[in-house]
């Protein structure tokens, strides 16, 4: 029998893996038809708020405060990483943080004017793939009782 | 199964075979006997949600434009957003083994019902027992509402529109399945239904004042410690610092006050019985410092809710610990100092944790006692159980006062009742094993069996009483 944090985990992860998959056809059709469906707009929207909120989560510690908006960029931060770390080697800090932004970037200039450079597209694309395989991972692991996600043991125990 | 095709349309057609097994699973279920509407309610949504996957995977089967806009893995990744949702669905169906009238405390299941529904309208339960040595308590409407609506297709959305609002599901070893006393943790849950009905966060976030300069000293440690230059390669990069801490400090912030908020509402609902309950029920399962990233350590928890119990006439307050006979006094005053014993937690980012909630602990009470308003269990009928003590002592149902000849009968509550059992349960157990004429060396576990009978007889004779009234009531109003 899972915990509450297991369920809750769960449900979140398939959640998150249905809007990336649907994103994944969105920018496939982009990709084809060289423009963003209308019906489509509200994925991309919800991508460029994805990766500020990715943004926000990194500069956190900075000045750091508590509320909805935090927490939801905590956990995008975690996925974001997440995803990277499946398929795109980012070496460094600075160059994590570069990337996210071109994404972001990505995503809005898709969102406003209907349509990017075919790179650019692509690059999203094989972001929202990696980051939906990423969830199935994580459902997985929790599903199949491997336990849930709380993988920051290790850094209190170097503190 | 017939192979055939690509790898994929065997994953296809190997899921549709899950769907099927799914199916009949759910079809054995169908002619069970349940307690409430619960286990029916979700019996029915893994039912729908099982044809809609099944719906799914035929069209993406036969959408031919798909396959030429997705590259393989791309595709792939299609197919297992929806067969992801099987072991999910598997999940909320075991929830239905041991969720039986004979599995269940049946009795005790239309009274609670009842109160749940009073405190959050449009909610649901199921009590389900396990074989293992487990109680969990928790609130499933909102994460299946979540993710039904980003499954992004309508059909998904619609399969949620009737879903109750909080549906509670309740976990307990089967060999404890009549401990009616421990089952007054539900206050707990029903306290999580009305943190998040009233937007309780909004209310708190505000006044939590995180350390910033123990963050960056934290960060820094960790990042270029004093370690031997042959560990370096093992330390974190600045990037999973961030990361880590960053989720690790706002999951804990937020799991946390929504427990203590959560706890608090918990013992507004229920009184005493809920503290006694949540005692009982931590110290079996968890040590009293465990800290975790949903949960703070049992001592915080104790604290607080030792806290509101005190007497006083302040707003954060609820004043119960007056009306303790000697006995419970007693072991409240020892609870209580051991909850205000403070310890230092070992992990430095539960520090930080701790030092940003500790100092809300009076706004926690208060912002509870504000939510739960006339719901709050009074001390005037915490008051009562004195009598209903005496009852249960001499092995009678407490459901109704004794009161003079003449005078209006005066039929208690279930909360009362609750409350009168906790505290015979811990404090004149003895009297009531003489009272029951049990053979000495039976006086432990049999008098502590029979005393849980009672409370749930008494419990089942109240809902008997409310449901008469209810009948009273509705007959007069036709007549009318």
């Amino acid at each position: 029998m899972l915990n509450r944090k297991a369920f809750a985990e769960f449900s979140a992860s398939l959640g998150s893996l249905c809007v990336a998959d649907d994103t994944v056809l969105a920018l496939a059709r982009v990709l084809k038809t060289g423009k963003l469906r209308n019906e489509d707009k509200g994925l991309l929207k919800e991508a460029e708020e994805f990766f500020t909120n990715v943004i926000s989560g990194y500069k956190w510690s900075e000045n750091p405060s508590i509320s909805e908006n935090s927490i939801q960029c905590a956990a995008a931060l975690t996925d974001a990483i997440n995803a990277i770390t499946i398929e795109m080697k980012v070496g460094s800090t600075k160059q994590f943080l570069r990337y996210v932004k071109e994404l972001r970037d990505a995503a809005h200039q898709i969102y406003e004017k209907g349509g990017a450079s075919e790179k650019k597209v692509k690059d999203l694309q094989r972001f929202f793939t990696a980051y939906g395989y990423s969830q199935l991972e994580k459902a997985d692991e929790i599903a199949n009782r491997k336990g849930t996600t709380e993988a920051s043991a290790w850094l209190s125990r170097v503190a | 199964m017939a192979l055939k095709g690509s790898l994929i349309d065997t994953v296809l057609e190997a899921a549709r075979e899950r769907c099927e097994a799914l199916e009949k699973e759910a079809t054995r279920f169908e002619n069970r006997r349940f307690p409430s509407q619960g286990p029916r309610i979700l019996l029915n949504l893994v039912r729908r949600t099982n044809d809609a996957i099944k719906g799914s995977l035929r069209a993406i089967a036969e959408d031919t434009e798909l396959r030429e806009l997705l590259t393989p893995e791309q595709f792939e990744l299609k197919v297992y957003r929806h067969t992801e949702f099987l072991p999910y669905l598997h999940w909320l169906l075991s929830f239905l083994q041991g969720a039986e009238v004979y599995d269940t405390p049946y009795a005790l299941i239309p009274p609670l019902r009842r109160f749940l529904r009073k405190c959050l309208a449009d909610s649901e339960v199921i009590f389900s027992s396990q074989h293992e040595l487990n109680y969990s308590f928790f609130e499933v409407a909102e994460n299946i509402r979540r993710l039904y609506e980003n499954a992004g297709e309508e059909k998904f959305k619609e399969l949620v529109k009737e879903f109750p609002s909080n549906f509670i599901a309740i976990t307990f070893p089967s060999v404890e399945t009549n401990h009616v006393l421990l089952h007054c943790m539900i206050a707990h849950e029903i306290g999580h239904g009305i943190f998040v009905r009233d937007k309780l966060h909004e209310k708190l976030f505000p006044l939590v004042r995180i350390d910033h300069i123990e963050i960056t000293r934290f960060a820094r440690h960790v990042t270029k410690p004093e370690h031997p230059k042959s560990q370096l390669e093992l330390l974190p990069t600045e990037l999973q610092v961030r990361q880590s801490l960053t989720k690790k400090i706002n999951d804990s912030i937020d799991g946390w006050l929504n427990e203590l908020c959560s706890d608090a509402i918990g013992l507004c609902l229920f009184g005493p019985a809920y503290y006694f309950a949540f005692l009982n029920f931590i110290v079996s399962f968890h040590y009293f410092d465990k800290t975790a990233l949903t949960h703070p350590a049992p001592r915080l928890r104790l604290r607080l809710l030792s806290e509101m119990i005190a007497d006083g006439d302040s707003t954060e307050t609820l004043g119960y610990a007056p009306y303790f006979d000697d006995n419970v006094s007693r072991l409240y005053e020892s609870w209580k100092k051991e909850a205000s014993t403070e310890r230092e937690l070992g992990d430095p980012l539960y520090r930080i944790v701790s030092q940003a909630v500790t100092p809300l602990l009076k706004m926690i009470a208060n912002t509870a006692i504000e939510s739960s308003k006339e719901l709050i269990y009074k001390t005037e009928q915490f008051n009562k159980t004195d009598e209903l003590c005496r009852l249960l002592v001499n092995v009678i149902p407490p459901v109704e006062l004794v009161r003079t000849h003449g005078a209006e009968r005066e039929i208690t509550d279930l909360v009362s009742v609750l409350n009168a059992g906790w505290q015979v349960y811990l404090s004149s157990m003895e009297e009531f094993a003489k009272n029951l004429r049990l053979d000495s060396s039976k006086n432990g576990p049999e008098s502590k069996e029979r005393l849980l009978q009672i409370l749930l007889k008494s419990v089942e004779l109240l809902e008997t009483i409310t449901r008469w009234k209810e009948v009273q009531i509705a007959i007069k109003g036709t007549r009318h």
